[in-house]
């Protein structure tokens, strides 16, 4: 963060401008009931820090909301906690949303009133962005996104030779010549997406998925440059980058004239695309988008994968990414793929709504400066983890995986962590 | 009658202004344009049924006694100001059957004990001092106030704590639109907006055999 651009005034203005009648509701909801404790890893993971307590967070913003927009707020700041920005105070805001709150969104579910924090939170990212206040390795991720076209400012030359390596390394494994990763096919029925991590890191989950589509029978394209879909500007709250990095893949998919967008599994990324797209556009996306997981739920169903669950004989549980279950309503997917994939699949609890956020959420795998208050509140998921028993954890979201890595290693865990599609191409029976 | 009158005015005062602070949130909502998993109205009916069970939140489920104190203390306070009515009714000699009076009685008494609860755990818990400032203090005892004075009136039935009752319901009708207190209108808000979030999503009420499904409408 640079001293110089900082601009409270801005900040002020912003906070103003996002204050519409959701928010507003949200600014006056909170009863500091303090009961939302036990619903938050931050919380759970520093029993002695009230700072970590959601409704301490959510006062910390709520404070700045009465002191601006609220009578006795402005007549008498001291009563009713009232707190004007200055600097000093936006250093603390920053510290509270973008270094003590991953937007999981659980607080919330489980608020007495049903307050959504996940969403006060970002507003308060919204207007700290605006006063030149977010933290710079986040900003890095976003800028990488929007002057490369990914996260991980992969050149496309880097990219289309990966993919074609991997497209002839899967014809050498089953021995199949015809098998093909199609890039910027016209008409295609499917436009797929990607994590950067994957082609970079985990090359071996695009193959999982060249599998999957291959023995479904499908007709699938990526593309060479649009194919990212992460999108950090959720979590940096500024709508504009997040507008330009969600809409390139709209617009890729109708440039190809794809019949669907499919969003691979990364849970902010849906979440980004598919809800709030619309949204930073103002206008509705005009192109039918799903996740992976409801595209490879209905090729079970529909048998057009034939499964041998034996091939998987491990435990298996399974982490549900917050972006993806609590914000984004795909829940049952995920289940029906595992447990048609797998012979031992067993539920962590809490699980699905009300899954504990893996501490890897809101932009934190970005942000060096809270890795340690990362890895802390992470025992929770460490915790719910051991306590299945379970060898492989199944996570659909490369965000995840990172954390749940990080996790296995710093609290020695000793469990495999996978996608729900390398899980599933495991158990394909090829040939039919 | 001249105190129940200034009481009365300071009930409509306060139900204009909720109703202004509401409408002006009302204005400033904007459409969601994405495209819905699942139904609003469900996520709403959800809301307020099954949503504010204590199976249904951890802020009930783990905090049972202070969920329950909770809601006693505002069914307490529902019954205070449903006995203000009465009182009025009475003033205009309409008769009030002793079940309902005796009934209100209880209300108040539990709602009371709930309420000075509520309020002690707030001053002795570490946790939840460092979320309180004195609003949150003020608006607890000014509703134990209220409930108080209530309760001595229905047993001493003297004249002056029935003006004591009335100046302090006074006194809390016009602080609910400044304070913490108007959350007596944001919490429905809130309700909706959470019903609106999850159901339109998909997420509540869960549907556990929602397998691959194409996206319904509201
Ligand atoms: S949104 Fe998640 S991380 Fe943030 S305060 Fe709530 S439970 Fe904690
Ligand atoms: S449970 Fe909800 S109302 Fe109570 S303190 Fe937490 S956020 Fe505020």
């Amino acid at each position: 963060m640079n001293q110089k651009q900082v601009d409270i005034k801005a900040a002020l203005v912003k906070f103003r401008e996002l204050l519409d009648g959701k928010m507003r509701v949200y600014m006056n909801a909170c009863v500091h009931c303090g009961l939302c404790a036990d619903s938050c890893h931050y919380a759970l993971a520093n029993p002695d820090d009230p700072s970590m307590l959601p409704a301490f967070k959510i006062n910390q913003i709520t404070s700045v909301f009465r002191r601006y927009h609220t009578i006795l707020g402005r007549l008498l700041p001291a009563w009713t906690g009232s707190q004007a920005l200055d600097r000093d105070y936006a250093d603390k805001l920053v510290d509270a949303v973008f270094g003590k709150c991953t937007m999981c969104g659980r607080c919330g579910l489980n608020c007495s009133v049903g307050l959504n924090t996940g969403q006060l939170i970002r507003v308060t990212r919204s207007a700290l962005v605006e006063a030149g206040l977010v933290p710079r390795s986040l900003q890095a991720t976003v800028d990488n996104a929007i002057n490369t076209g990914n996260n991980m400012a992969i050149s496309e030359k880097e990219f289309v030779e990966t993919i074609e390596w991997l497209q002839e390394d899967l014809q050498l494994e089953l021995s199949d010549d015809s098998i093909r990763f199609p890039i910027n096919k016209k008409n295609a029925n499917i436009l797929y997406t990607l994590n950067p991590r994957e082609p970079k890191f985990f090359p071996l989950s695009i193959s999982a998925m060249g599998k999957i589509f291959q023995t479904a029978g499908e007709n699938w394209t990526l593309s060479s440059n649009n194919y990212d879909v992460t999108n950090y500007a959720l979590f940096s709250g500024n709508d504009n980058e997040a507008r330009k990095i969600s809409g390139r893949l709209i617009n890729e998919a109708k440039r190809l004239g794809a019949g669907q967008l499919v969003l691979a599994e990364c849970g902010h990324g849906f979440r980004a695309t598919r809800w709030e797209l619309a949204n930073w556009a103002g206008e509705k996306s005009g192109i039918k988008i799903i996740s992976v997981l409801e595209l490879m739920a209905n090729y079970i169903k529909d048998g057009r994968l034939k499964l041998d669950a034996s091939k998987n004989p491990e435990r298996v549980t399974l982490h549900d990414p917050c972006n993806l279950v609590r914000g984004g309503g795909i829940i049952e997917e995920q289940r029906y793929i595992l447990k048609n994939a797998v012979k031992d699949f067993v539920e962590m609890t809490p699980n699905r709504e009300q899954n504990f956020c893996c501490g890897g959420g809101g932009g934190m795998l970005s942000m060096g400066e809270y890795s340690e208050r990362r890895q802390k509140a992470g025992k929770i998921k460490a915790d719910q983890i051991r306590t299945t028993g379970a060898k492989v954890v199944a996570t659909p979201c490369h965000n995840c995986i990172d954390q749940l890595n990080e996790l296995n290693t710093h609290y020695q865990l000793g469990v495999k962590i996978k996608t729900v599609s390398e899980i599933l191409a495991e158990a394909i029976i090829f040939g039919n | 009658m001249e105190i129940i009158n200034l009481t009365l005015t300071a009930a409509v005062f306060c139900f204009i202004s909720l109703g202004i602070m509401i409408l002006i949130t009302v204005s400033k909502l904007r459409q969601d344009l994405s495209e819905p998993r699942g139904s609003s109205t469900a996520g709403i009916i959800y809301a307020f049924t099954k949503g504010l069970m204590p199976q249904a939140k951890e802020s009930a489920s783990h905090h049972l006694l202070s969920y329950t104190a909770g809601i006693l203390f505002h069914i307490g306070i529902l019954a205070a100001f449903c006995f203000s009515v009465i009182i009025y009714l009475v003033l205009t000699e309409i008769a009030i059957p002793d079940w309902l009076l005796f009934l209100i009685v209880a209300l108040i008494i539990v709602g009371l004990t709930s309420g000075s609860g509520l309020l002690i755990k707030r001053f002795v818990n570490k946790r939840l001092r460092a979320i309180s400032n004195f609003d949150d203090y003020f608006s607890n005892i000014i509703v134990n106030v209220f409930l108080l004075s209530t309760l001595i009136f229905l047993f001493s039935d003297s004249n002056a704590m029935l003006r004591i009752m009335y100046i302090v319901e006074g006194i809390l009708f016009l602080y609910i639109p400044f304070g913490k207190l108007r959350h007596s209108a944001y919490f429905f808000a809130t309700r909706i907006m959470f019903g609106t979030f999850y159901g339109r999503r998909g997420v509540l009420p869960a549907n556990r055999k929602s397998v691959g499904n194409e996206p319904e409408t509201s």
